[in-house]
């Protein structure tokens, strides 16, 4: 074999590695999740119970006062805390919003957070938007996570309330700031698994807005709205906005 | 108290649930993000070395436990991805030098998992471009682990040579020399699987 064939198909290599290993072959959800479990033994998804203690003490009403102080005294120690421990950079890591979520109507509410990755291989700042699910005290269970596409900024989280039993769905969002294209999915979790209801991709100068049973997706030229029908959506659209 | 004022009061505690809440939360959503991030190419450089799917699966598990346990030990100052190449590129090590792997593990053959895809130039050009991206794939995995690396790295991952460097913990000269040592002998080994030596032959045309 000539030095450029070589050459040539070793450049290939990636796309050979991704065509014929990779293709049916990844590093699942399944897997991730079980790592999550290595990392935290004895609590399922990773992380301890402490907000899930907090969510059950709060739904007693006459705890509630007592709470409220305790958490000021933490947060007063919080700062001691910080000030004497070590500092914290090598987390590269802050949360940009959060919002709780009840996906079945029930307490205590889900989570859904997204954070900011200072990620130097990205040449700048990853995002990662996470739904977890609070396991009956015993701490929390990851659902679901997506990352940001490259130069996307992910937009503020919205929820559909959907009338009628107290459910919620959530919508996340982000947008690619130079070309101007909206990315969205609507999810929602059943107890079991996270089910996205819609998965809308490359929507030009889109916006998306939400209201109780509905999301209304704006383009350009022309808007939709989407019908909660009790198992999914329907879409209406009308051309001129 | 209605439940959106519960919301905000949950909101608050957790906020100030002391520096541990907090820290395990920021390293679970670091996990995440990383699993996500660079998940298949740990996978995929994990089977490199092993040569079995079940072995690259959990040795690619074991990597990222390592990275959670030791984020702290992240300064920034290489990326992610250079830090967690070279966890996975020691661990890979490891395991091959492990008795079990030597005597346990059978040889993973990638080529039974192999389907054809679509090509544009018709059938015969597509079998040739999957024999030959059959031939290069297997010569790069029959090479000594210390060649098949720096290859990976190379063309894989698109490493420049103090990259590979860094994550294989040896010097530029000596991966400069692997590379080339490499190249050498992937050419012998596809000369003699008569892969073409001067070039491709042309579909439909007897050489």
């Amino acid at each position: 074999m000539e030095d450029r064939n070589l050459e040539k198909k070793l450049k290939d290599l990636k796309a050979i590695v991704q065509r014929d290993l990779m293709r049916d072959w990844g590093f699942s959800a399944e897997m991730r999740a079980k790592v999550h479990e290595m990392a935290n033994p004895g609590r399922k998804g990773g992380i301890s119970g402490i907000k899930a203690a907090a969510a059950r003490l709060l739904a007693g009403p006459w705890l509630r006062r007592l709470a409220l102080v305790a958490a000021a005294a933490l947060a007063v120690c919080g700062v001691f805390a910080a000030l004497n421990g070590q500092p914290r950079e090598n987390l590269l890591i802050r949360t940009v919003e959060e919002r709780q979520v009840d996906f079945d109507g029930r307490w205590p509410p889900d989570l859904v957070r997204t954070v900011e990755i200072n990620d130097s291989s990205m040449e700048g700042t990853g995002y990662l938007t996470m739904i977890w699910a609070a396991d009956g005290g015993n701490g929390w269970h990851l659902l679901y996570s997506a990352p940001c596409r490259k130069n996307n900024l992910p937009l503020p989280i919205k929820t559909v309330h959907l009338t009628g039993g107290g459910a919620n769905l959530v919508l996340v969002s982000s947008k690619e700031e130079q070309s101007d294209l909206l990315n969205y999915r609507v999810l929602g979790y059943d107890g079991r698994q996270v089910i996205i209801y819609l998965d809308r991709s490359f929507i030009p100068q889109g916006r998306v807005e939400t209201g109780p049973g509905y999301v209304k997706e704006t383009g350009a030229g022309s808007y939709s709205i989407f019908w909660w029908s009790g198992n999914g959506f329907e879409e209406e659209i009308f051309p001129d906005h | 108290m209605g439940k959106r004022e519960e919301t905000a009061a949950v909101r608050e505690f957790a906020a100030a649930g002391g520096s541990g809440a907090t820290e395990d939360w920021q390293r679970a959503h670091l996990l995440e993000y990383l699993m996500r991030r660079f998940g298949d190419d740990v996978l995929s450089l994990a089977y490199f070395y092993l040569q079995d799917k079940q072995a690259a699966e959990d040795a690619a598990q074991e990597v990222f436990l390592r990275v959670y346990h030791n984020l702290e030990e992240f300064r920034g100052e290489s990326s992610y991805f250079t830090w967690i190449y070279r966890i996975t590129v020691n661990l890979c090590r490891d395991r091959l030098r492990s008795w079990h792997h030597r005597n346990i593990i059978p040889w993973d053959i990638l080529w039974g998992h192999r389907t054809a895809s679509p090509a544009a130039g018709g059938i015969e050009e597509q079998a040739l471009d999957n024999v030959e991206a059959g031939e290069i794939m297997q010569a790069v995995l029959e090479l000594p682990t210390k060649y098949r690396e720096v290859v990976y790295l190379k063309y894989y991952s698109d490493m420049t040579v103090s990259e590979i460097a860094r994550v294989c913990g040896i010097n530029d000269s000596n991966v400069r020399v692997r590379l080339h040592r490499a190249y050498r002998m992937l050419k012998e080994k596809l000369a003699r699987k008569g892969n073409w030596p001067h070039g491709r032959p042309q579909p439909g045309k007897k050489t």
